[in-house]
């Protein structure tokens, strides 16, 4: 393995963040239409307002494909972060656990036929999944996309725990 | 199309060929058929120009960069290249299956991959921003999350290639990466580099359009053929360990092989194999 290779992360922990307190805690310009959403994309890489490029591609693919997707940032406040290399940062998701089975396909879909990725390709993700119960459970992977089925099985099987 | 027919008349196949008048004034045709189904609101036939234009620059680009190898301008190649390989993605998210089945287009970005596969190139610089807001390249409408125009990046409207352009872009670092978004950004000296593979391919092609294909296997070496591999040497079946802990008390080792396969017979003297160790 060279140095420049990057090993890979595949962790799964528990997490305070819920859709309640999302919303509780958004700007009031968006905080109403974040109540009823089934995903909400939030800000990545360290960053409190900063997204990753092709966010709002991520964004309209989810939407077309019936899952009702929104950022955590206003229109006014939403920045782009664009880094280093080919890898596929597709960034930070709170998922609704009745939509997950559904999310995964159609995040399957956008990896591999919009954004043609390839099994030897980089990926970085993180989801995490609230259950009915409120307890959210996240889900980080960044590797290679051939391994990404861990990630996807594993927020598969905290849907399947309701 | 007419122009269609007339355009694929045209044989592009060296560099003298891309400067032959006729091909300029295929290209002015087109452009000018461009302007006026813009104007006549003939968006379908418009963008069947912007279609055929992209394909004709991409074929001449690729003539270039074929070129520049035999001429051992190696860095200039690789920039047509990846210019080669950004324009066939927007031919090919613009066109019909039909269309990309071209033998042409089909060729090329076949080869594409292979040729930048030969180069030793692996380490690039990337820099990382932050964008303040994109604009539609058509109407200049500010995307943001909640609101978008008709445009969708990437697809081409009345012959004119819809793309977002960054505002307020905001330096955070450079980094050092394998895998870059723009190849362009190599950060070797090309004088320390070999380059051997692209020198043997290009040797026995007589031109851009020659067929080939390249098949990596290993092959087996006797370890006494490497003696001019240090012991603190990466080891050359390319583990990344280095050779003394690696494959040096071996009887053999099994290094990366490449097999070229050409289209035309080759002189006996030619079917050599190259080994890449001195004295070896």
């Amino acid at each position: 393995m060279s140095i420049m290779d990057v090993k890979e992360i595949f962790s799964i922990e528990e997490s305070d963040l819920s859709f309640k307190k999302l919303v509780d805690e958004a700007p009031l310009e968006i905080a109403s239409t974040l109540k009823d959403k089934s995903v909400v994309i939030l800000p990545s890489h360290g960053h409190d307002d900063a997204y990753y490029a092709g966010t709002l591609d991520t964004l309209d693919f989810l939407n077309e494909n019936g899952i009702d997707t929104d950022v955590y940032a206003s229109d006014e406040e939403y920045k782009e972060l664009g880094l280093h290399g080919a890898e596929i940062w597709l960034g930070t998701f709170i998922i609704q656990s009745i939509v997950v089975p559904i999310f995964c396909s159609v995040v399957s879909a956008y990896i591999y036929d919009k954004l043609k990725a390839k099994d030897d390709d980089d990926i970085a993700l993180r989801f995490m999944v609230e259950n009915k119960k409120g307890k959210t459970t996240a889900v980080e992977f960044r590797g290679k996309v051939e391994n990404l089925d861990k990630a996807l099985d594993a927020i598969k099987s905290f849907s399947d725990e309701d | 199309m007419q122009l269609r027919a007339l355009a694929m008349k045209i044989e592009l196949i060296t560099l003298g060929d891309t400067n032959k008048p006729e091909v300029n004034k295929i290209i002015e045709l087109l452009k000018a058929e461009k302007e006026k189904a813009v104007q006549n609101g003939d968006e379908v036939k418009a963008n069947n120009c912007w279609r055929e234009l992209q394909t004709f620059e991409l074929s001449v680009l690729f003539i270039q960069a074929f070129q520049n190898i035999k001429s051992k301008n190696y860095r200039d190649a690789w920039n047509e290249l990846e210019q080669c390989e950004i324009i066939y993605s927007f031919i090919s998210n613009n066109s019909s299956e039909e269309y990309l089945c071209n033998p042409r287009l089909a060729f090329i970005t076949d080869k594409i991959a292979k040729w930048q596969s030969l180069y030793p190139y692996c380490l690039f610089c990337s820099p990382g921003f932050k964008v303040g807001y994109y604009s539609c390249s058509i109407c200049d409408h500010k995307i943001r999350p909640r609101s978008r125009c008709a445009h969708k990046k990437g697809k081409v409207y009345n012959g004119e290639l819809c793309l977002h352009v960054a505002h307020d872009l905001e330096m955070l670092e450079i980094s050092m990466v394998t895998k870059p978004v723009q190849k362009y950004s190599v950060m070797h000296d090309d004088s320390t580099l070999d380059f051997t593979l692209l020198d043997r391919l290009s040797s026995f092609l007589e031109h851009a359009f020659e067929e080939w294909d390249l098949n990596w296997t290993t092959m087996k070496f006797p370890v006494e053929r490497f003696k001019s591999v240090k012991n603190k040497d990466k080891c050359p079946c390319k583990s990344e360990k280095l050779f003394e802990v690696c494959c040096m008390e071996k009887e053999e080792v099994e290094i990366p092989h490449l097999d070229f396969m050409l289209s035309k017979p080759l002189s006996a003297d030619s079917e050599s194999i190259t080994f890449p160790y001195e004295n070896g």
